[in-house]
């Protein structure tokens, strides 16, 4: 009973509420705006009004009435959901607790959030994030991984077979997938095991180790991972040399070239990053050198039945006002690599460094519009200390979420405007 | 009425074009120039009554932004010179209507649209309300889009659900073991 107090959400900044006009339930014709017996407000006009709430107010407006209730039910069909970003803090050295507080961003209301966690996750080693929705904390005695919303939920199962350091890792449908890395003790260092996560107990396999070309960069730093539905893909950052992998089959596809050439031939980029946003698969590129970058553009990467035939549309480059301020106040710094989090029609990109502005965009109609950096940048680097390292992810957050979250206590208050 | 002359064709010449209107029975003849630029086809006046007894005369252009009006044109065009009822919608909400569709007809950037709409929905409670209900009658989505998200704006200002049914007026009809349960489970409350 107390329990529930505590996930109660508490807005921390909000304008007075408008004075309520009387005139509004006087019953001329029955245009009595939401109250009275004969609402001419109807179900469904309020389930679009409510379609338009963020998430946590959709909260509050469930608990209005009975009416009220039933169109937040309904208003959940025509609900656009737009991905929140999510940075998470865990202690560098052991024992490896992930932070009480998270800061989180929702696109539909353009503000921060901080969470709470009563029951913060203890690791044994460091958490990453993959392909914006995994985090996983790898080390010698368990694997541990999380894919909800909020990553509450953590699971544990023994760790692959080879030991490695920095590995790429993905999850693909129901296939766990780890690949590569930095092996001391395997011949193979480009080996690949998976695991069957809908299985109990399930055991590490391998299977077709990763192609040569990736012999020298085989682990995360160099490698940029995007999962699909049903496949991996993973690109080497700088040379743009990629592949995919096939859960279904266990095997590894041809080499593929993500460097999109201009009218002249030549590719610009120098480092890119990719991931799956929705059923599209995104590359991030910057362009010009790394000690003079130009800026930042993106295209969606469709491919035929040849793997060869890869076409590059374009879908929008980054405008330099947030270029620049991605690159944050130490612009003579080259910018050597970006993260990117491309979840559903939202992507937000920042300098892998963890310094400077996050960047976000939403993709309309194929394009990307709505650029902005995200406000109160300093509720994400500058917020941790030195003895902390910082995770970032992305996902699609439903109303189903956020209840799940509110009874496993996690709560909410918004970030007030600095 | 009758159309004394009238260019049937769609070319891209000047063309001119007489009415002859009655009015409180006197006539008034309008020249009318029309730039070839603009239109390609003539512009028709569309007459609108409202639920008090008024009538209202637009350019097609504007009433056309309506989807109602627009099927109604389609179907049937006998009528045209009756004028439209329109059962649901009072005068002073349709001439705000109206001059939102003449808006949104213009030229002007989308900068310039996002402004003059941030201005346009700065009305008390009732009208934002009687324009929703106009606007879901009419079918004008734009207009639909923008009030309703000026109420969710409004919603989303309020802190928890005892302020939103403070700020609009709603009674709450759970009964405390149906809130207690509302929050416990995570169901819905209608099943």
């Amino acid at each position: 009973s107390c329990n529930y107090v505590v996930s109660l959400y508490i807005k921390t900044f909000r304008p007075i509420a408008p004075a309520l006009s009387k005139t509004m339930m006087e019953n001329k014709n029955n245009n009595g705006g939401f109250g009275g017996e004969e609402s001419s407000i109807d179900g469904d006009i309020l389930a679009s009004i409510l379609s338009k709430l963020p998430l946590l107010d959709l909260d509050s407006a469930c608990h209005v009435s009975k009416s009220w209730n039933r169109a937040v039910f309904f208003s959940l069909r025509r609900l656009k959901t737009m991905p929140w970003l999510f940075v998470y803090r865990q202690r560098r050295l052991p024992p490896c607790t992930m932070a009480a507080k998270a800061m989180a961003y929702d696109p539909k209301s353009d503000k921060w959030i901080e969470l709470i966690t009563a029951s913060p996750v203890e690791h044994v080693a460091a958490a990453r994030s993959s392909h914006s929705t995994l985090l996983y904390a790898l080390s010698p005695t368990k694997f541990s991984f999380s894919v909800d919303a909020f990553h509450l939920n953590w699971r544990h199962v023994v760790p692959p077979r080879v030991w490695r350091i920095d590995p790429i890792v993905a999850v693909v449908g129901k296939s766990l997938i780890v690949a590569g890395g930095v092996c001391v003790f395997e011949d193979d260092k480009l080996a690949v095991e998976f695991l069957d996560i809908e299985i109990g107990g399930g055991v590490w396999e391998r299977c077709e180790s990763m192609p040569d070309f990736l012999w020298n960069s085989a682990s995360s730093t160099w490698l940029s991972v995007a999962a699909s539905s049903e496949k991996m893909y993973v690109t080497e950052k700088r040379s743009g040399m990629a592949c995919s992998f096939d859960p279904e089959t266990r095997s590894w596809t041809e080499l593929l070239d993500l460097s999109p050439v201009d009218e002249y031939g030549e590719c610009k980029l120098y480092s890119r990053v990719i991931g799956s946003a929705g059923n599209r698969l995104i590359m991030a590129g910057i362009t010009g050198k790394d000690y003079n970058p130009t800026g930042i553009e993106l295209w969606e990467i469709v491919s035929s039945e040849s793997p060869m035939n890869l076409k590059f549309e374009s879908i929008g480059s980054m405008p330099k006002a947030c270029f620049d301020k991605l690159r944050g106040v130490d612009s003579d710094w080259p910018l050597t690599s970006i993260a990117l989090n491309a979840v559903g029609d939202m992507v937000y990109v920042h300098n892998a460094t963890e310094t400077g502005e996050i960047v976000a965009a939403e993709i309309e109609e194929g394009k990307l519009c709505k650029w902005r950096t995200l406000r109160n940048a300093d509720a994400t680097w500058n917020r941790s200390d030195a003895g902390e390292r910082v995770i970032v992810a992305c996902s699609n957050v439903s109303f189903s979420d956020l209840k799940s979250a509110f009874k496993d206590n996690l709560s909410f208050s918004v970030v007030s405007r600095i | 009425f009758h159309f004394l002359s009238r260019s049937q064709s769609n070319s891209l010449t000047t063309t001119r074009v007489l009415y002859k209107e009655i009015h409180n029975s006197t006539a008034h003849y309008f020249f009318r120039r029309i730039s070839s630029l603009k239109l390609t086809k003539m512009s028709k006046k569309i007459v609108l009554k409202t639920s008090d007894g008024e009538s209202f005369e637009i350019d097609d252009s504007i009433a056309l932004q309506s989807e109602t009006i627009a099927h109604l044109i389609g179907d049937d065009s006998a009528s045209t010179s009756n004028g439209f009822p329109l059962a649901n919608v009072t005068s002073n909400v349709l001439s705000t209507v109206i001059e939102y569709c003449k808006k949104h007809a213009s030229v002007a950037s989308e900068e310039e649209l996002k402004k003059w709409d941030a201005e346009f929905v700065k009305v008390d409670d009732s009208t934002i309300f009687d324009l929703i209900l106009a606007a879901n009658y009419l079918n004008i989505s734009g207009l639909l889009d923008l009030t309703c998200q000026t109420v969710a704006d409004k919603i989303a200002a309020c802190k928890d659900a005892d302020e939103i049914r403070a700020t609009f007026d709603i009674e709450n009809d759970f009964t405390p073991e149906e809130e207690e349960e509302l929050r416990r489970e995570n169901q819905w409350s209608f099943q």
